[in-house]
């Protein structure tokens, strides 16, 4: 008899980077709109960020990336400066049944002397239908990838 | 993934116009790269062609006493396409119906206040 694996271990993105730059550098990358919007998506694109510094405060991220447009809308449900900042974000029907999809990622800034590590998480690929929720994870995990090696780079040279 | 110093190469805005034009118009001098972007130095110039040539994303070739540098667009394309081709796999599908979803929110707020 074969049984499937079930695993109850919940999807969650996390993605870690040290930049080399302190804390008070780092933060108005994390904890401002115009800071945010430089290295979230690809440079290429047409980037713009609403994000109201505080708890409940609104975002919104609208993006044209290879031509075509993207948009979040969120809630803000943890800001701490030069320390952690989540957003939940709403996303309409993807799937044809119209499932909901909520998720949230945390960027936290852990002090390292002088120097910032960055951490990503992001969660809620549950409420996803199961076909859908391993490409969405990893579509999700390779983006924040790319984004935080971009936000060292920004960070590290001070722009 | 890319390096990190492909990153650092193109979190530049000046940098990312630099390779444009090296695109457009390249080969080109460090010289003949300042003189069409007026406002940025020569010594600048050639800050940026020395973390582009880093990154791979320049070649250099010498004639004489002159350096030409020429656009390497190979590991630009790794990232940008990587980048981009994620977004395109997950999101668009995602997204573009919540900009629906959020603009039909919109106008039925709307139109409820209107009444």
């Amino acid at each position: 008899m074969t049984r499937e694996p079930v695993t109850n271990e919940p999807l969650v993105v996390r993605r870690e980077i040290e930049i080399d730059a302190p804390l008070e550098r780092v933060w108005p990358y994390i904890g401002t709109a115009a800071g945010y919007a430089r290295w979230s998506c690809p440079p290429a694109a047409e980037h713009d960020v609403v994000l109201e510094p505080k708890v409940g405060g609104r975002f919104e991220d609208r993006m044209v990336v290879g031509g075509r447009e993207y948009y979040s809308v969120g809630e803000v449900v943890a800001y701490e400066p030069l320390r952690r900042i989540a957003v939940a974000e709403r996303s309409g029907a993807t799937d044809p049944t119209g499932a909901q999809h909520a998720s949230t990622f945390t960027i936290t800034l852990t002090d390292l002397g002088g120097r910032t590590r960055v951490t990503v998480e992001h969660r809620g690929f549950e409420s996803l239908p199961t076909a859908r929720r391993r490409d969405a994870f990893n579509s999700f995990d390779r983006g924040w990838a790319d984004a935080i090696e971009m936000l060292k780079a920004l960070a590290e040279e001070g722009h | 993934m890319p390096r990190h110093s492909t990153y650092r190469a193109i979190s530049d805005p000046t940098r990312r116009r630099i390779m444009d034009l090296l695109r457009d118009a390249g080969p080109l001098r460090a010289g003949d790269i300042a003189e069409r972007f007026g406002q940025i130095s020569r010594p600048a110039v050639s800050k940026h062609l020395r973390i582009l040539h880093a990154a791979k994303l320049v070649r250099e070739r010498r004639e004489g006493r002159e350096h030409w540098y020429a656009l390497n667009a190979e590991p630009l394309r790794a990232v940008y396409q990587g980048w981009i081709r994620n977004y395109e796999a997950f999101w668009s599908e995602r997204l573009q119906t919540l900009k629906r979803v959020v603009e039909e929110d919109e106008r039925r707020r709307k139109e409820a206040r209107e009444k």
